[in-house]
């Protein structure tokens, strides 16, 4: 980004408290002379007006030809330290350039920006420094960076001068990862079997190759139980098979809060959007399948793709900026998603409050049969209920 | 073999380079201790110079390298603040008694004292950007103090390197305080107070970010680069102050003078003449007074040789040792010297004098004067025939135009005609005894001489002369500042004439003047200086206090002048009589003879430099602006017009150059003329400038006008305009997606703006328009012509508008 006319917003110069300290002597001097009219009082006004001037004169001269840019990492997690990188060239090619300072502007929808300071000493002609700003973003969300304000009170502190640069840059600031917990993961694990075998029922034949050993549940095929190995273990034993294992994954988050939400209900929202967000991430860490996502509270539509990095981050980006609504929108959300998953999604509905699928509010959404049929594979998690810890914690 | 296991080099190198910047960051401190430490001390060196007071000077010297070794560096000695608090509180109790004990020009002095005290006080704390502050502007201050006391060229030397001093100091503290403003410690996460909520991990924190770059930047700004930005900004300044000084206007008709230093006290000169009472005279070289002669008609400088004469006192009466003024008719007062309304006499000879200041109201100069102009700060004291001034004017430097008719082909001769006629009788005074006379071998000496001259009584003025040369070159007096033991049973100068034959000035000059008396020619003793010091630089005559001097002036009645003297050119009224001046004084013998030294070119030089600095800065008045500034400017741009508007010398000039061209082995002085090179290097200096501000001017109005910014963007970066509008809508918190194409965004932006603001076709228009001619631009390869640039400079505003109306 460079300063040019075309990105510069605004030039301003202003008088520093120093400075309008050095102008009141300077006056008392001035004054002195004439009124006592004394020569060399005279004299020293204007060796004293001489270094106002050049002030006025450098500010504007050192500030010619210097570049800044700013460097964004894609996206972080909420309560993870960050670091912005800020590089500054001095085009020049004669005339190196002193105490150049570099406030970024950072600011979220509601709060109060915050200001960050980067300070260049030096910037010799033609060469480059890179400096950077650190910190942590504890509230999930979009972030403005910008614009940058270049500013420079050399050489004596008494006037400085700053070239707004209109250059935006967002960052997202996803919601913070948590772990999910061993009963979590044997749910999802069971869960997952329940999906082989509901995908490899209808094609028994094709067991694929050989892959091992285990106890006969409810439902396998007696074709798999291994006889000897049953005999030998006196239980009945059945062979499995190395079968894809990919599975969709639909995570549905249902933030609803109260019209005057209090510190709880925040963050139970929280909770919700951050439980979300892990499970997302260990789907898409997993790969394989599709994930689908989708957030009451704002308008945005679901996100459906293969689970990948960039899915991943876009997921992230969604859950970053989901807002909870007073609204009841669970409803529309169902109706929206449940058409578009598959037989073997499996389905996670994440909300702040407690959900009753056979609520007559959801009548309309159930009256597909093929909808009912995934009904009752919807996990609900409710994330106001102390039962959330049992899948899931955060520090 | 080195032991040192790895671990420990690796410690020790991750140690260094911790302390690295702290170190850097130390050296610019450093370097700012020094600075400071010496702008104290040159402050005070000023103010102390000033007064004439080495004391102070010597001790901030000593105070800033103590301080610098003892508090900055090694921490030894450092004041507490409550010891600091306490120590200023008694020196500004003690300046505080000196205040009211004082007067006028001394309470200046006392505050300036207490300056001083402070600075030492600070000097030995800890000094923080605070502390440095206040040494600035101690020591500022005291340097403005010193400014209305001190008048010497040196004040002006100085002022020059403590310009440069106070600008390393203040460069350095800023990038001081700049490091330190952005040196924070290492972010740590901030976190609120508990709050009701303890699910949620993240509900106290606080977000925060923190800059950087405080540390080890501080010292890498400091380097030869700076310091010559440095002297540049004080080159600079000292230009500025320059063209201020001689610009800015000096109101009102009063002197611009200042306070005056403390006046000199006058050596080898009185008012009354008692011989013997001085003793032993002490050649003073101080400065008295300069005088430059001028042609009133030209204005050029009058060229002068040989020795001149300053008037000082008339000195009539002799008696026991005394010269006394006693007037023939009684007292007749004082007069404002008015110009007469006559016509002024053609040989007349401007002479300009300007006076130190001195604890005396006698005024000098070369007799006899002739007023140019009215001047009520001039008296002339008819009785003692001397020239006054004001005694609060003696007190301040002191300067005067006379004209004067004593100059004659450059020397001042030794006949002067007398302003009016002189009844003789009190000029032949004799002192007596009981009747007798009180100097009888002054007299049998004279009556010795004139018997040995073989001239007549009436041949008055060969008669003088012969006495003259008796006394200045017989050998028979010897001159001698520190003259012999008097006895004190006879008259001084019998004791001269008869015992001890050995004196300075005034021995001489009584003695000629009572032998001529006694032979019945008039005779006074005047009381001034002679000089013959000609600085060739300045062009004036330098008076010093060791050119005191008293010679003889014999009347001469309009009969007894000789008739050459009043022939041909000779304008003068001598219908009153005339003045013949004697010197009688002996020659200097070795031990008083002045001695050219190595330095005699040096003091001429810095003397020219005092002068120059008084003339034009110290007392740079309306008038003197007016002449020596305003008045040459006007004629040099009146004078430039003119020679540049002649014809004549255009052709001239043209005909030099074409002759030249043809003239190629001949001696250029042929066709050469400085006039012309310098005509034509104003010419060419003149031009390139008018070219030079055109093109400033031509690229300002290029940057001014938006659609031809625009249009040249456009054509350069082709999709500036796009990313401005790109840059417009992220502030409304829409930013184009990778995936997404630029219509598509547009379309996406269209949807979100609509939503805020209703239904607005213009932002669907200026969406469409922007798009579209990024996509003739970007793909298209077809630049903007400026009626396109102009409809996508309005589509821009016309979104920028929007934006902002829904951000408000």
């Amino acid at each position: 980004m460079k300063p040019s006319a075309a990105s510069r917003r605004q030039v301003r110069l202003a008088i520093c408290r120093e400075g309008w300290y050095y102008l009141v002597v300077l006056a008392f001097v001035f004054g002195g002379a004439m009124l006592r009219q004394i020569n060399l009082l005279l004299a020293m006004a204007g060796m004293m007006a001489g270094p106002m001037l050049l002030s006025w004169r450098l500010v504007v001269v050192l500030q010619r030809g210097l570049t800044v840019h700013r460097k964004v990492p894609r996206g972080i997690f909420a309560g993870n330290p960050i670091s912005i990188g800020v590089h500054l060239a001095n085009g020049r090619r004669r005339g190196a350039s002193w105490a150049v300072a570099v406030e970024d502007e950072v600011v979220q929808d509601g709060s109060p920006p915050m200001r960050p300071e980067v300070y260049f000493g030096h910037i010799p002609a033609g060469e480059s420094r890179a400096k950077a700003y650190h910190g942590c973003l504890p509230r999930r969300g979009q972030y403005r960076l910008g614009p940058l304000r270049l500013s420079t009170r050399f050489p004596f502190g008494l006037l400085r001068r700053t070239i707004t640069v209109d250059e935006i840059d967002h960052i997202y600031v996803y919601p913070k990862l948590g772990k999910l917990t061993r009963h979590w993961l044997h749910r999802h694990h069971e869960a997952l079997e329940g999906t082989q075998r509901q995908r490899q029922q209808p094609r028994a034949g094709a067991e694929g190759d050989f892959f091992g050993l285990r106890q006969w549940r409810h439902g396998d095929n007696r074709r798999w139980i291994h006889w000897r190995s049953s005999a030998r273990h006196e239980t009945l034993v059945v062979r499995q098979f190395e079968q894809p294992r990919n599975r969709d994954v639909a995570v549905l988050v249902d933030l609803w809060q109260p019209a005057q939400a209090g510190a709880e209900e925040l963050a139970t929202v929280e909770l919700a959007v951050s439980f979300a967000a892990t499970v997302v991430a260990e789907a898409c860490r997993r790969s394989g399948g599709e994930l689908l996502l989708a957030t009451t509270g704002d308008d945005r539509q679901p996100i459906r793709g293969a689970m990948s990095g960039p899915l991943l981050h876009e997921a992230m980006q969604q859950l970053a900026v989901a807002r909870a609504a007073p609204e009841d929108r669970l409803a529309q959300m169902l109706d929206a998603t449940l058409g578009r998953m598959g037989a073997g999604t499996e389905v996670v509905l994440i909300s702040t409050r407690s959900v009753d699928l056979a609520d007559d509010g959801l009548g309309e959404v159930w009256r597909d049969p093929a909808r009912r049929a995934l009904r009752r594979r919807i996990r609900c998690i409710d994330a106001s209920s102390e039962a959330l810890q049992r899948y899931y914690h955060v520090e | 073999m080195n032991d040192t296991p790895p671990a420990a080099l690796a410690a020790g190198r991750r140690r260094r380079q911790n302390d690295r910047p702290r170190n850097t960051s130390m050296y610019l401190e450093r370097l700012l201790q020094i600075n400071m430490a010496a702008l104290a001390a040159l402050g005070t060196l000023m103010l102390g110079l000033g007064q004439r007071e080495p004391a102070l000077p010597v001790l901030m010297l000593i105070a800033a390298v103590g301080s610098v070794w003892l508090t900055d560096v090694t921490g030894w000695f450092q004041l507490n603040r409550t010891v600091a608090g306490l120590a200023a509180l008694i020196a500004t109790l003690v300046s505080a008694r000196n205040l009211l004990t004082y007067e006028g020009a001394l309470q200046i002095l006392a505050m300036a004292n207490l300056l001083i005290y402070l600075q030492v006080i600070l000097l030995f704390q800890r000094k923080d950007a605070r502390t440095y502050w206040q040494l600035a502007m101690l020591s500022f201050l005291q340097v403005v103090v010193a400014a209305p006391f001190s008048q010497g060229a040196w004040f002006g030397f100085m002022l020059v390197v403590y310009l440069f001093t106070a600008l390393s100091a203040l460069g350095l503290l800023f990038l001081h305080r700049e490091s330190l403003r952005h040196l924070r410690p290492p972010h740590e996460p901030r976190r609120r107070s508990p709050s009701a909520s303890q699910r949620w991990p993240l509900t106290t924190a606080i977000a925060s970010l923190t800059g950087s770059g405080g540390t080890g930047t501080a010292a890498t700004a400091v380097g030869r680069d700076l310091f010559a930005r440095l002297a540049w900004i004080g080159a600079t300044t000292l230009v500025f102050t320059a063209v201020m000084f001689f610009v800015v206007p000096r109101p009102g008709r009063s002197n611009w003078r200042g306070v005056a230093p403390a006046p000199k006290r006058l050596i080898g000169y009185s008012g009354r003449v008692t011989l013997g009472e001085l003793g032993q005279i002490v050649e003073d070289p101080d400065e008295v007074l300069r005088i430059h002669f001028e042609d009133p008609q030209s204005g050029q400088p009058y060229p002068v040789s040989g020795e001149i004469y300053l008037h000082g006192t008339a000195m009539t009466h002799y008696s026991g040792g005394q010269w006394l003024v006693r007037g023939g008719r009684g007292s007749r007062g004082m007069q404002i010297v008015r110009p007469s309304a006559g016509e002024k006499p053609d040989l007349l000879v401007d002479q300009k004098i300007t006076m130190e200041p001195l604890d005396r109201e006698e005024v000098f100069c070369v007799w006899p004067f002739v007023p140019l102009e009215a001047n009520e700060q001039l008296i002339f004291d008819q009785d003692r025939q001397r020239l006054l001034r004001p005694t609060y004017l003696a007190r301040s430097r002191f300067s005067f135009s006379l004209g004067t008719t004593a100059l004659r082909n450059g020397t001042q001769p030794v006949l002067a005609p007398a302003e009016r006629a002189i009844a003789p009788r009190f000029l032949l005074h004799m002192p007596t005894i009981d009747g007798a006379s009180a100097l009888p071998e002054l007299v049998a000496l004279a009556d010795r001489w004139a018997a040995d001259s073989g001239l007549r009584p009436n041949q008055r003025i060969a008669l003088a002369r012969h006495f003259e040369r008796q006394m200045a070159h017989s050998g028979q007096f010897r001159y001698s500042l520190d003259p012999p033991e008097r006895n004190p049973e006879v008259d001084p100068v019998e004791d001269f004439i008869a015992n001890n034959p050995v004196g300075h000035c005034e021995y001489f000059a009584t003695a000629l003047a009572l032998m001529l008396r006694s032979q019945g020619i008039p005779a006074r003793m005047i009381i001034g200086y002679k000089t013959d010091e000609w600085n060739q630089m300045g062009r004036f005559f330098q008076v010093r206090q060791l050119h005191a001097h008293t010679w003889v002036e014999v009347y001469l009645r309009p009969r007894d002048l000789p008739p050459e003297l009043i022939r041909g050119e000779d304008h003068w009224d001598w219908a009153a009589g005339g003045w013949l001046r004697l010197d009688a004084t002996a020659p200097a013998t070795d031990e008083i003879a002045p001695v050219a030294t190595h330095f005699s070119a040096w003091h001429r030089a810095v003397s020219w430099l005092d002068t120059v600095w008084s003339s034009y800065v110290v007392e740079m008045d309306g008038s003197r602006q007016r002449r020596a500034v305003y008045e040459p400017i006007v004629r040099a741009i009146r004078e430039t017009y003119e020679t540049l508007t002649d014809p004549q010398m255009w052709k001239a000039l043209f005909q030099h150059l074409t002759t030249a061209l043809r003239l190629r082995g001949e001696s250029i002085r042929q066709w050469f003329s400085w006039r012309g090179a310098l005509v034509a290097g104003t010419i060419c200096a003149a031009l390139t400038l008018l070219g030079w501000l055109g093109f400033r001017v031509a690229r300002k109005l290029y940057h001014a006008r938006a659609p031809t910014v625009v249009s040249r963007l456009a054509n350069r970066g082709r999709v500036e305009f796009y990313r401005r509008l790109e840059n417009l809508l992220a502030r409304r918190g829409l930013t184009r997606s990778a995936g997404q194409t630029q219509r598509e965004f547009a379309r996406v932006a269209a949807s979100r703006l609509r939503d805020g603001e209703g239904a607005n076709p213009a932002v669907d228009d200026a969406l469409e328009e922007i798009v579209g001619a990024f996509y003739r631009v970007r793909f298209g390869d077809r630049p903007l012509d400026t009626r396109h640039a102009q409809t996508v400079e309005h589509a821009l505003r016309t979104i920028a508008q929007v934006v902002e109306a829904e951000r408000r």
